[in-house]
């Protein structure tokens, strides 16, 4: 196991942060904490790397207990955080080569690896700069280098494509992918569920310091009820329609808001093809009609009853 | 590691723009301005010759004596008069244009003629007064009795002081070099810039950098005592600097004493940065709280020490001597008052002592604060 977390608590004074969390990340897998803001994530993350003191729960990496002074175990581990940790000082090589130099003595070994992380990121040509002269989407790149320089086995990146330019997003995304291919396991936490969707092998939910759900993104999509959410914007719809459409079989939900109808069904097969035929048959007119299958905020959101992204 | 650490902590603090600002350009800028504005108090003492005008005619003809007396007056290293010789209309003109303090009809009883009243004037009529007071005494005992004359002349010729000038100690006073001592003492302080920088530099709960370097394999203690360690360097480098500038291009001379001076600058950067760590590590709040709280303490210490106000340390030490002795800032800026007022060096090692033991407690503190590696919050 890379990292083992039993029965952790955390509390800042009055409020619990983290409520008896327990997970597991193994070897090689994409390991993605997803939950909103102040569920705990950062904490949790802050706890394993033995920043934070707890209340309360062991915490293992690499099957070692883990401490501050387990010098052994943070070898292999890079951090990419959520706040940009760079000196304004240093150059981008400068800054690479100094955080890379906690880890790696030999000079020789040291500039190969900067080297590398400086390509894997794509700051080839921004080497003389100094972050402040770097875009947002730059700064990340080059804190995600300064993380991942020493080529740790675990990589935990915390929120590392927040305020990120699509295009960066996308390119450090297909990174973590590359590293995880090359062999590292990573912990990836963030808010952003469709980020956590795309990469992540597996999932854990947290809200207010605990666990609500872990598995695949099929296993956790298959723990609702919801099978399939159906959008029609209509002209107009009266409430004998709507109250039509309530009727058919496996439908959850109906909401109106302003014309655009949420159709909620349970899972089953034909749903579209009954709202459809309920539509024409009580003369209802709309211009556009879609179906999604439920995602990582429906899972939240039917779990906790409240949107992932408040 | 250490040197790999110690390297790039060098770069960054050089980098640091307000940290060399405040640290190393704004003393020069001060020590510029204190010789500017001290080079002309001594300006102020000195004399300057009277600028006076003899009337030419026919009564100064007939006094050639009185001409040659102040043409005398007028000549060698420190003349009493800047003389010239016109006719009275010319001296009328240059008296209103305030060339002159006055001009002279030399006659019987010499007239002065001036604008206004003021020292030189005051001169001038003295002048005058016992100009005519001796040739009138002359004339008299040359015709009354004039075997009396050339004790007369000797009397007159004869000066005698009766006060003898005798300082505290054997050094030579320059009241200027105490404002210049003043100044490093503050220089000295300023190091705690450095301090509060390194704490926040380790403390993982400070600053997102401090957080990825606790991360890291290696001893936090190992990096604080690298980033101490350079700045350390950087801050007494830049004091020999400040040093450097004043005895050679302000031509500030320190004397005998500058080897002495070099040794409170060391103990002095080595305290002003350590009061800068305890205070950053005792401090539980953000930077700014930080430099606010490290800017009142090393001005209110600075003010007790007479940094400001010269009486205000001699204020405390008469009636609050512990807060003397008490007070880093006073401890640094009495070693150097004691190089400067004492022959004995023994007051000055007294003080370095005790800026020693304060550096001590400082870092000991420190380290019992932040030695500790887990926070509560980040």
């Amino acid at each position: 196991m890379i990292v083992k977390v039993n029965q952790l608590v955390k509390r800042y004074g009055d409020l619990l942060a983290l409520d008896h969390l327990s997970f597991e990340v193994k070897q090689g897998e994409i390991f993605g904490l997803l939950g909103p803001n102040g569920s705990g994530k950062t904490t949790a993350i802050n706890c394993i790397l033995s920043l934070l003191k707890y209340d309360k729960g062991d915490i293992s990496v690499f099957d070692k207990p883990m401490k501050p002074e387990a010098y052994d175990i943070k070898r292999d581990i890079g951090i990419v955080m959520q706040e940009v940790a760079v000196f304004d000082e240093l150059t981008v090589h400068g800054n690479i080569d100094y955080f890379c130099g906690l880890y790696v003595s030999d000079k020789k070994e040291r500039k190969a690896l900067v080297e590398e992380a400086i390509k894997f990121v794509g700051l080839e040509e921004f080497t003389k700069f100094y972050p402040k002269k770097l875009s947002g989407g730059l700064l990340r790149r080059l804190n995600i280098a300064c993380g991942i320089a020493h080529k740790p086995k675990l990589i935990i990146l915390d929120e590392p494509t927040v305020a990120v330019d699509p295009q960066s997003r996308n390119k450090i995304l297909e990174g973590i992918v590359q590293l995880n291919k090359q062999g590292a396991t990573i912990i990836y936490t963030s808010h952003y569920m469709e980020e956590v969707e795309q990469i992540c092998s597996r999932i854990m939910i947290l809200d207010k310091g605990q666990v609500i759900a872990t598995g695949t993104k099929d296993e956790l999509k298959g723990m609702i009820s919801l099978g399939e959410k159906i959008t029609v914007e209509t002209y107009e719809i009266t409430s004998h329609q709507l109250e039509a459409l309530k009727g058919l079989p496996n439908i959850i939900s109906v909401e109106d808001l302003s014309g655009v109808l949420t159709i909620r069904s349970a899972k089953g097969k034909n749903n579209l093809e009954n709202v459809l035929e309920t539509l024409k048959r009580e003369q209802v007119s709309f211009g556009k009609i879609y179906s999604e299958l439920p995602t990582l905020n429906d899972v939240f959101l039917e779990i906790t009853g409240k949107e992932l992204r408040d | 590691m250490f040197l790999h650490i110690f390297k790039y902590r060098i770069i960054t603090l050089l980098r640091e723009k307000s940290l060399v600002f405040w640290t190393m350009i704004f003393p020069l800028v001060l020590a510029t301005f204190f010789s500017v504005a001290l080079g002309n108090i001594g300006k102020i003492e000195e004399f300057s010759p009277i600028s006076v005008t003899l009337v030419s005619g026919e009564a100064l003809n007939q006094q050639p004596e009185f001409l040659k007396t102040m043409e005398d007056l007028s000549k060698g290293e420190n003349p009493l008069f800047d003389l010239s010789v016109s006719d009275e209309r010319t001296a009328l003109q240059h008296l209103k244009d305030y060339d002159i303090s006055g001009y002279i009809i030399p006659g019987k009883t010499p007239d002065l003629v001036v604008l206004n009243s003021g020292l030189n004037q005051s001169i001038l009529k003295h002048f005058l007064d016992q100009y005519s007071q001796n040739t009138a005494t002359i004339k008299e005992i040359v015709a009354s009795n004039p075997d009396a004359l050339p004790a007369l002349l000797e009397s007159l010729s004869m000066t005698a002081s009766y006060v003898v000038e005798k300082g505290v100690t054997e050094k030579s006073t320059d009241p200027t070099l105490v404002y210049f001592y003043a100044l490093i003492a503050m220089a000295c302080l300023y190091g705690s810039m450095y301090g509060l920088e390194e704490v926040n530099r380790v403390q993982a709960n400070l600053s997102a950098e401090a957080a990825r370097i606790n991360i890291a394999p290696v001893h936090k203690l190992k990096v604080f005592a690298a980033g101490v360690i350079a700045a350390l360097i950087i801050h007494f480098s830049g004091l020999l600097i400040l040093l450097g500038y004043m005895n050679y291009v302000l031509g500030v001379g320190f004397g005998q004493n500058t080897g002495y001076v070099i040794m409170v600058l060391f103990v002095g950067s080595i305290l002003g940065i350590s009061m800068g760590t305890f205070i950053s590590a005792l401090v539980k709040k953000g930077e700014g709280v930080k430099i606010a709280v490290v800017l009142i303490v090393s001005m209110a210490g600075s003010f007790l020490a007479g940094m400001m106000i010269g009486e205000v340390k001699y204020y405390v030490a008469k009636h609050v001597p512990i807060l003397g002795y008490l007070n880093p800032a006073n401890l640094l800026s009495d070693s150097l008052y004691a190089l400067y007022y004492y022959d004995s060096h023994m007051r000055f090692f007294l003080n370095l002592t005790g800026m020693s033991l304060y550096s001590l407690l400082f870092c000991s503190m420190t380290y019992l604060i932040i030695r500790g590696r887990k926070y509560a919050s980040l």
